[in-house]
């Protein structure tokens, strides 16, 4: 501890020999303080080694000033046999690389499954989307609920709402080819005519046109005015190279391992990859943006969850997503780990098929939906919170959500049976207890297998409402797992399924979509009310904002009457990360789940000295 | 065709001539823009001067812009400033340490003593690479009492060169924020920085002779062609 104060001490002289720092005096001695009273509490070594070497004033980034006297220092060390060196060469050349932001250091994200190595791309048919990191798209959406440019400099809409121009930026594809309009079309072109899955994101694209070489026109069926949210993000279309991809007449012969064509345009590009072992990215120094501190991302295979604790234990990854509230609590009291949330990831709902009986019963909907305990369940899944609103989630929405329909249907199983009684399908006898009007007992069936079927969500969430629906309201559940690819079809014939969307599907008051019933079919819900269809029709017509909101509060409290869904709960999501390795993973937030994002691994920084 | 509607040789391969000169001149122009120098660091200094002159050293550094040098000045020489701005130059005694942000030459400057002869000794780190070396190049200047007022062996215009070197200040990006010791101590410090490409383009003064020297080449050799009837 002492030879750390020392350091610190005998920097700082050396740092404020410059009277232009001397402002930073006071400051200086309110850092020492602090850091001798968490000294006190055994923490200040933790605190240290959180600090980029050479950061003297700690601000996230060596200064040249900063460098310059980490610099005297070390020549004075090294040739002079002055003191000990306040940085090692290694920490100097670390030191060096922040100041210049020269890329440095390998970041090693573990994936459970060989898929994950690589977001979805365009030889699996699929197309790519925006969340890719060697791919870009045109923009990106952020969690303030606007727009941040990736490709496109600029945008604007026609009046109508019908076309889309797009200027973009000077950026290069990774083999040096400027990036064009013609890319653009080309992308839009591609997904088509080759019929890859990314294509229904533009489906409501009638033509792109490229009057010049960096102006993009998207020329739409019908006015949309949330374009920009279409091509943003879950799933959105990323923009690939008309030179590489024009000659490939089946995207699908390619294979990643064999033929890597990847090429983007994005902060990172590939490196290398071996099968069943890891997937290497390395910074794209001539990237037409801030580029990465990071020189190279890579992902490692380890498919056992155990061992993933294991690895970021001992420090051979450096950062864990996704894990479940017991492994947080566990790794919580490691050295060097800290977990962290992302909130409002995904987003939980009991569904109702309104046009199976009894959910086709509005008072049974509205019923049930005084019947469903969201703290309880909030409490098993760990890290969620309760869904007040209708569908909308305040964390992504923000004011889009119109709070008057909030806590509407509070949990009480009293009001839910006197909702029971005014229908004239129930009937509820003196136990409280829920049945047909002609004596039946009501059975549900529920199949299990959707997106909710992941970790299990959907099975606790029915555990916790299976006490109050059976034992108390007397409604049987039966549960039957069906197959991925079937899951449509039985959901299809059961009035109530239960249902798992990311958090990005409820941020704007477009995705209140969900709903809508248009002239080409039902939607997931087959609700389909006249009022609430008017209101949606009006709201893709609709560019000016405060219109939207207004539109939206009223489809929202049309919801809230109608009760298509019970939202339960939104979850957020935790990822353990080492403190010693990199700095940054918090301070920007995900606009998805997972921590393999632009703008997550573009704010990383290197703490620790390595050699690749 | 000339006027008498012969055909003259060398005329029918101008536009080959041409093509070659623009391929030599881009072979050129390349091997100017992508230098690949192994780090170093070379001192230039005067080699006699005058007792109590005031004068400069320079020292170019070459595959490197962050690092640290550090100089051994001769006992008697007596440091006055540098080009660097104060925070990122310390002087210990004879000790004389630079720190380099992304800078390519600095200039020092010394006053010598009566008389005796100074020797010079430095060693440089590159911090990115984490390489070292010792300073190359000149190590030894002598104090001159027949050359009082005058210059050194160096030649008035070596002098000159040498003043507009100096006048070179190490990196763009703290020119402007730092005054640097010259301009304390009241020395006509210029604030022009030497970019990359001004660095680069000190290879383009060969490109000159040696495309002069091809073109010249070329002609001799379709003379030579031409007498023996035919070019290619």
């Amino acid at each position: 501890m002492n030879n750390f104060f020392q350091k610190k001490e005998s920097l700082k002289n050396a740092f404020l020999k410059n009277g232009s720092l001397k402002s930073l005096v006071p400051l200086f001695w309110i850092f020492l303080g602090l850091t001798f009273f968490l000294g006190g509490f055994g923490l200040a070594a933790e605190a240290g080694e959180n600090t980029i070497p050479g950061d003297l004033n700690e601000d996230g980034s060596v200064s040249g000033e900063e460098l310059a006297a980490s610099i005297l220092s070390y020549m004075e060390s090294t040739y002079l046999g002055k003191e000990e060196p306040q940085l090692s060469a290694e920490e100097l050349s670390l030191a060096a690389h922040n100041f210049r932001h020269i890329p440095y250091g390998r970041v090693v994200i573990p994936v459970a499954s060989e898929k994950d190595f690589i977001t979805n791309n365009i030889w699996n048919k699929m197309g790519v989307p925006t969340g890719s990191l060697i791919y870009e798209g045109l923009v990106t959406r952020n969690r303030a609920g606007s727009y941040d440019s990736w490709l496109a400099e600029s945008w604007e809409a026609s009046e109508d709402a019908k076309v889309w121009t797009f200027r973009l930026k000077e950026a290069k594809w990774q083999d040096g080819t400027p990036v064009s309009s013609k890319d653009v079309k080309f992308t839009h072109d591609y997904l088509k005519d080759k019929n890859l899955k990314l294509a229904f994101v533009l489906d409501s694209v009638e033509r792109v046109e490229c009057p010049e070489e960096k102006t993009a026109v998207f020329i739409l069926k019908n006015p949309d005015p949330t374009f920009p949210d279409r091509l943003s993000h879950s799933p959105g279309v990323a923009v690939f190279p008309k030179h590489i991809w024009e000659n490939v007449a089946d995207p699908k012969s390619y294979n990643e391992y064999t033929k890597p064509a990847f090429i983007g345009s994005g902060p990172f590009k590939y490196k290398a990859a071996e099968q069943s072992q890891y997937f290497l990215l390395e910074a794209n120094e001539a990237y037409h943006g801030k580029g990465p501190y990071v020189k190279e991302v890579s992902r490692i295979l380890i498919s056992d969850a155990s061992g993933r604790i294991v690895a970021l234990k001992k420090g051979t990854i450096d950062v864990l997503p996704e894990i479940s509230s017991i492994q947080a609590e566990e790794l919580k009291k490691e050295d060097n780990i800290k977990v962290y949330n992302i909130p409002a990831s995904k987003g939980y709902e009991i569904a109702f098929n309104c046009k199976q009986f009894p959910a086709s019963d509005p008072l049974f909907r509205q019923a049930l939906s005084h019947a469903v305990d969201r703290e309880k369940v909030a409490k098993l899944l760990g890290n969620a919170k309760p869904t007040e609103t209708v569908f909308l989630l305040p964390d992504l929405a923000h004011d889009f959500v119109n709070t008057s329909c909030n806590g509407k249907y509070d949990y009480d199983l009293e009001k839910a049976r006197t909702l029971f009684k005014k229908s004239e399908n129930f009937s509820v006898d003196s136990n409280g207890k829920v049945w047909y009007k002609n004596g039946e007992q009501i059975t549900i069936n529920i199949p299990l297998g959707g997106k909710a079927h992941l970790n299990n969500v959907d099975e606790k969430i029915l555990k916790v409402v299976e006490a109050d629906w059976e034992d108390k309201l007397g409604i049987n559940l039966e549960y039957s797992n069906v197959q991925k690819d079937l899951y449509h079809q039985e959901i299809a014939k059961s009035p109530i399924f239960i249902d798992g969307m990311p958090g990005t599907l409820h941020d704007d008051v477009e995705d209140l979509n969900n709903f809508y019933r248009s002239p080409a079919g039902s939607n997931y819900y087959h609700y389909d009310s006249p009022e609430y269809n008017r209101l949606m029709e009006e709201l893709k017509n609709s560019a000016d904002r405060e219109k939207r909101k207004e539109l939206g509060y009223q489809m929202q409290a049309v919801l809230a009457k109608d009760v298509p869904t019970i939202p339960v709960c939104s979850t957020g999501t935790l990822v353990a990360y080492r403190t010693d390795r990199f700095t940054g993973w918090e301070d920007v937030l995900p606009l998805q789940a997972g921590v393999m994002d632009k703008k997550v691994l573009l704010n990383l920084k290197p703490l620790s000295p390595q050699k690749l | 065709m000339n006027k008498n509607g012969s055909s003259d040789p060398l005329l029918a391969l101008k536009p080959f001539f041409l093509l070659s000169l623009c391929l030599l001149l881009l072979t050129f122009t390349v091997q100017a823009a992508e230098p690949e120098v192994s780090p170093s660091v070379k001192r230039t200094l005067l080699s006699s001067v005058a007792p109590s002159q005031e004068f400069e050293v320079e020292l170019q550094v070459l595959g490197f812009e962050t690092g640290g040098i550090i100089e051994t000045l001769p006992e008697g020489f007596s440091y006055l400033g540098s080009s660097l701005p104060e925070t990122q130059v310390k002087l210990e005694g004879q000790k004389l340490i630079f720190a380099l942000l992304e800078d390519k030459k600095i200039s020092y400057k010394l006053k010598a003593p009566a008389s005796g002869t100074g020797f010079f000794s430095g060693k440089w780190e590159a911090v990115l690479s984490e390489e070292k070396g010792e300073v190359q190049g000149d190590l030894k200047v002598s104090v001159l009492a027949s050359k009082a007022g005058g210059l050194g062996q160096k030649t008035a215009s070596e002098k000159s060169e040498l003043d507009s070197i100096s006048a070179s200040s190490a990196s763009e990006k703290h020119e402007d924020k730092k005054k640097t010791a010259f301009e304390k101590q009241g020395a006509a410090s210029k604030s022009a920085s030497e970019n990359k490409s001004e660095n680069k383009s000190g290879k383009l003064p060969f490109a000159g002779p040696v495309l002069l020297g091809g073109a010249l080449g070329f002609a001799i050799l379709f003379r030579k062609k031409e007498r023996k009837g035919g070019i290619l």
